[in-house]
């Protein structure tokens, strides 16, 4: 009898043992604390913001296309458009591209917010990249050809950067905007495709680092300057800085814990800017300062880290009106509001 | 007036007395070391409470009662129990069961509990009432975030009623708290989320008994 009791005992301890190991919530915040902490959905998918004009939030919504958001009465309003691929805004229309594929030009089309009137551009162009907050829009001119330009009306304007062999057909480059004049392009490199080439806003200059060999293993995902100061971070959460006055000298200064891995890669990473610190979430949901002058990187414990410590973020929308005033489009729980310096934040 | 209640009453009790004669006496089952009992139960659990001992009152309440403040769903819960009969009013033996709830952002909440169970049955007959007591663990896990998990200790107290519509079978209504510690130490950087969460299942049994 004492016999088979302890064959028994085994097997159970084995068993309480394994779930004790692959159980363990070492590391993470407290389960039931997350659900209390939990927010309820809301059903158009993640937000992507493009602009905050005469009382509206302007977004494209992964589930339900381009969308006006009206936070006084809590009404989502759909824009028609078929198809959407690219958007941005120009002070007052959203500017929008519908899906082409290789070597077709996308369809371009002008929304008035105000007459809420879709036109039709008279030329297309083969858009690889808007930048949703900033009048931008990279464009391939021609083979191996990539420009940047703002829409003006229903067409393009002169072209802001123009870069004719730096980058390759087969890997499109992508377009890092800070703000409607300061942007990086970033792609892969046309002589060693598994290195990439970075480009500073100005008629191209070339981005390059004299001391670490890395800064060419990943794209540029994200930008921030203060006066001659910049910031870049690459697709690992590595930060580099430098002075704009010379871009050859970008040093790596840390990395940021937790960065996600994302595929596509050289996607822009959701950031706001705000007294000389990009802000950001990582893949934990914890939240990062990385200030524009030193390169420093600290965590953020503010309150609103606290509020999205459940929420996926998707994008940032400094209001152009107060700058301490900053909308944030969710994953999966709408949009919300952060005011700084206080750090607070309310779902809107 | 005396008179009339006597006679009234004499009829009234003489026709009692004498069908009571003919009537066979009703068998009220015993139970006895050595019966059993399967049960299998199903139904709506409510979150009941939340409660955070170490909680700074600036990061949040330490006391939530209720779906709506612990930011939870009604959800469900299904075991199935078997019991011994120690003696005429105690069984013991074990449950495995199954919860599940979803929190505000429809993020799922599931605990699969397993728990040695002590019953007691004051009161027997066709109508019985077992009030129970467990002790176990808990396997806890939650789909948000990195879908977390962790093993707790588990203890529930239920009470029910129950009717054994067939000499074998019975039904029984119950409920009762299912306590689930979530223990974080003092060098865990969340230790002040250190929870004890309450669930009350009410659950309709099913349940076959031999001896």
């Amino acid at each position: 009898m004492k016999r088979k009791f302890k064959h028994m005992v085994i097997p159970v301890l084995l068993v309480l043992a394994t779930l004790l190991i692959v159980g363990c919530n070492t590391e993470n915040e407290g389960i039931f604390m997350r659900i209390s902490e939990s927010v309820e959905k809301v059903d158009v998918g993640s937000i992507n913001l493009i602009a905050n004009e005469t009382g509206k939030i302007y977004s494209y919504a992964s589930k339900a296309g381009l969308q006006a958001y009206d936070p006084a009465t809590k009404n989502w309003e759909s824009i028609p458009g078929a198809g959407v691929r690219h958007y941005t805004f120009d002070g007052t229309n959203i500017v929008y591209a519908t899906e082409a594929t290789f070597p077709d030009n996308n369809t371009l089309y002008t929304y008035d917010i105000n007459t809420k009137v879709h036109t039709t551009w008279v030329i297309e162009h083969a858009v690889k990249a808007m930048s949703p907050k900033f009048n931008l829009i990279l464009v391939r001119d021609d083979t191996n050809e990539f420009s940047v330009y703002s829409a003006t009306g229903p067409a393009i304007g002169a072209s802001l950067a123009n870069f004719t062999s730096e980058f390759v057909d087969d890997f499109p480059p992508n377009l890092v905007a800070f703000d409607d004049s300061t942007f990086l392009v970033s792609g892969n490199s046309p002589g060693d495709t598994t290195k990439y080439s970075h480009y500073y806003v100005s008629e191209g200059a070339p981005m390059t680092s004299t001391t670490d060999a890395t800064f060419y293993d990943n794209p540029l995902v994200a930008v921030g300057t203060d006066g001659t100061n910049i910031v870049a971070i690459d697709a690992t959460g590595k930060v580099w800085q430098a002075a704009t006055t010379d871009l050859t000298a970008f040093t790596s200064t840390t990395s940021i814990t937790g960065f996600p891995e994302r595929n596509p890669k050289n996607l822009p990473y959701p950031v706001f800017y705000h007294d000389s610190s990009l802000y950001l979430q990582n893949g934990d949901n914890d939240f990062y300062a990385v200030n524009v002058t030193s390169g420093a990187v600290s965590e953020v414990t503010l309150d609103f880290a606290d509020t999205f410590s459940n929420i996926k973020i998707k994008s940032y929308l400094v209001d152009p009106l107060d700058s301490n005033k900053i909308y944030v489009g969710t994953m999966e729980n709408g949009i919300y509001e952060i005011t700084m310096p206080a750090g607070t934040a309310t779902d809107i | 007036m005396k008179k009339v209640l006597i006679v009234l009453l004499l009829c009234a009790a003489i026709p009692m007395m004498l069908f009571a004669e003919d009537e066979t006496p009703v068998k009220v089952r015993e139970y006895e070391m050595g019966n059993q009992m399967f049960t299998f139960r199903a139904g709506p659990v409510i979150p009941a409470f939340f409660f955070r001992p170490f909680l700074s009152s600036s990061d949040g309440e330490k006391f939530l009662v209720f779906p709506d403040a612990m930011h939870m769903k009604v959800g469900g819960y299904g075991s199935i129990r078997y019991q011994g009969f120690l003696n005429s009013t105690m069984a013991l033996g074990g449950e495995l069961g199954y919860l599940f709830a979803y929190d505000k952002g429809d993020e799922l909440f599931t605990s699969v509990p397993f728990q040695a169970k002590l019953t007691y049955i004051p009161l027997q007959g066709t109508i019985e009432i077992p009030l129970s007591i467990g002790l176990g663990f808990s396997y806890n896990s939650y789909s948000g975030g990195e879908a977390p998990s962790f093993l707790s200790m588990l203890a529930t107290l239920e009470a029910g009623v129950s009717w054994y519509f067939k000499d074998d079978w019975g039904i029984t209504l119950g409920t009762g708290l299912q306590l689930i510690p979530e223990i974080y130490g003092s060098n865990h950087p969340y230790s002040d989320h250190t929870t004890l969460a309450g669930f009350m299942p009410i659950t309709l049994s099913v349940t076959y008994r031999n001896n």
